[in-house]
């Protein structure tokens, strides 16, 4: 089967050839025909959306198109404000949850004529791999609702993959963007550190979250990322900054020459044997696409996830301590004790890891000195059965959060850009995800590369 | 991890935790972060300063 992609809705809405309200009606279809085995959303604005859309219409018929996403329905993560939906963050539903003002992101989606279609599910304060949400339900995983569609951002994740959104905004603190794109066979990317606002986005650890978009292809991403990229004087940490690109100018130049790096150990150590295989697989396409393999070797990573987790840790207790303190029973069993967790990580251990983390940030930028990206598989496993939370691989038995924290986490510590674009299937029919990993504020190369890997795997099964 | 540390340094940032709650805490602790944490802390750091504000960018001529 076949599912048109942002990039030809976007053609066809600029050619007239489709409307925005038409691209919403089908939509909510595709919600209510999906909605009850996945529960990907939190929240759909029906007659918002509707509204928006009509509006959308009338001024093409005037001769306005707005921006890039013109008519286009796109949803968001129930971790970002919208002034007409309500936030939970995947916590507990307090008042009637719907902020005054939108995140600086869906201000820029609005800016460029998307229509916020729906909020998706996360996991609890978006603190976990899995979207096991006691307050929203739990999401599941469109190729096997058996199983986990990842997270936190796994709402986004399943929709995209199921058809039930064109295209979606999600966070990544230590993959969560990564995660479910690679568990929901999409494409996903965690911009750099800064790139992208974090306005009115509720936070999980201010020094590492992340914004970014999951889609359906590279070409989607570079259409989104270049839509809400960008300095905002309400997130210090996007100023000041190298100019966005056009993300989408270079998507079609090939990768020629292109030096990948291929680390020697590490990111390929207790690695699912199908997985494996199908990341190597997917790097000697590269190779053959006329990309240059380079080993690379990046010292210090033993270190990232601890250094991660105590940052993680304590950031995420402080945001939610004045709850933690008065009604710790609102917070799920694993939320809870995580937070709980952070109150015992002391001042010197945190600022230890933040100097671990300036140690590592270094150990990346020398390790990559002589190439353009560096490869990886994006997960350890592919997704796990809902509830399970620990994973064999080999002889090793290890916590599935671990697990994927090892693989997609230091990127997050250290900032660089990183996707994940499906590269295979398991034999149970499971997607796999190969992690392109980009210099800092090269998100044109990153999804240059993913591209160029995507028109030569060719069309990626979807699922009904 | 012991559960007394636990209450301690929770207390200490200001979230006394019942001892059912410092025993959960000082389980995950001892089983799933603290190997992590010991990584962190057999690190040789030198002379690296936490930066005031964290940037993936790394400054000119850097060769650490």
């Amino acid at each position: 089967m076949s599912r048109p992609t942002l990039a030809q809705l976007q053609a066809d809405v600029a050619a007239g050839r489709a409307t925005s309200v038409q691209l919403v009606t089908d939509l909510l279809e595709r919600i209510d025909a999906t909605e009850d085995a996945l529960n990907a959303y939190t929240v759909v604005g029906r007659d918002s959306a509707l509204a928006v859309a009509a509006e959308l219409d009338a001024a093409q018929a005037a001769g306005e198109l707005r921006g890039p996403l013109h008519g286009i329905p796109i949803s968001v993560k129930d971790l970002l404000d919208t002034a007409d939906l309500p936030t939970s963050a995947g916590g507990k539903p307090r008042g009637s949850g719907t902020p005054e003002t939108d995140a600086a992101v869906v201000t820029r989606l609005r800016e460029a004529g998307a229509v916020i279609v729906g909020k998706t599910n996360t996991h609890e304060y978006a603190y976990g791999y899995t979207t096991v949400n006691p307050h929203h339900g739990d999401t599941h995983n469109p190729w096997d609702v058996a199983r986990t569609a990842g997270g936190s951002s796994g709402g986004s994740g399943a929709s995209v993959a199921a058809g039930s959104a064109i295209a979606a905004i999600g966070s990544d603190t230590g993959g969560s963007i990564r995660v479910p794109a690679s568990f929901c066979g999409i494409f996903g990317i965690k911009p750099t550190f800064g790139r992208v606002s974090r306005a009115g986005v509720f936070p999980l650890a201010w020094t590492l979250d992340h914004v970014g978009p999951l889609t359906q292809s590279a070409e989607d991403a570079a259409i989104m990322l270049g839509a809400i990229a960008g300095p905002d004087p309400a997130d210090a940490t996007t100023l000041g900054l190298p100019p966005v690109e056009d993300y989408r100018a270079t998507l079609a130049d090939g990768i020629e020459g292109l030096r990948v790096g291929v680390p020697s150990s590490y990111f390929f150590d207790d690695i699912d044997a199908e997985v494996l295989a199908s990341v190597r697989a997917a790097i000697a396409e590269l190779e053959a696409l006329g990309a240059v393999l380079v080993p690379v070797d990046i010292a210090g990573l033993d270190a990232a996830v601890g250094a991660w987790l105590s940052i993680l840790l304590a950031e995420a207790t402080v945001i939610h301590e004045a709850e933690l303190r008065f009604a710790p029973e609102d917070y799920g069993a694993d939320v809870r004790l995580y937070l709980e967790a952070g109150a015992a990580v002391s001042a010197a251990q945190y600022l230890r890891a933040q100097r671990a983390r300036e140690q590592l940030a270094d150990a990346f930028a020398v390790a990559m000195r002589d190439v353009d990206v560096v490869v990886t598989p994006a997960t350890a496993v592919p997704a796990q059965p809902l509830g399970q939370g620990t994973v064999t691989i080999g002889d090793l038995d290890e916590a599935l959060f671990l697990t994927l924290a090892r693989i997609s986490a230091p990127l997050d510590l250290v900032g660089l850009p990183a996707a994940s674009v499906p590269c295979g299937l398991t034999s149970a029919g499971l997607p796999i995800g190969l992690q392109v990993i980009g210099h800092p504020f090269a998100e044109a190369t990153v999804l240059r590369a993913a591209h160029a890997y995507e028109q030569r795997r060719g069309p990626f099964a979807l699922v009904a | 991890m012991e559960p007394e540390q636990v209450a301690v340094l929770a207390a200490a940032a200001g979230f006394p935790l019942a001892p059912d709650r410092c025993q959960a805490v000082a389980d995950e602790w001892n089983a799933t972060l603290g190997p992590h944490f010991a990584k962190v802390d057999e690190l040789d750091l030198g002379t690296i300063a936490p930066a005031v504000r964290f940037s993936a960018i790394r400054p000119e001529g850097m060769s650490a």
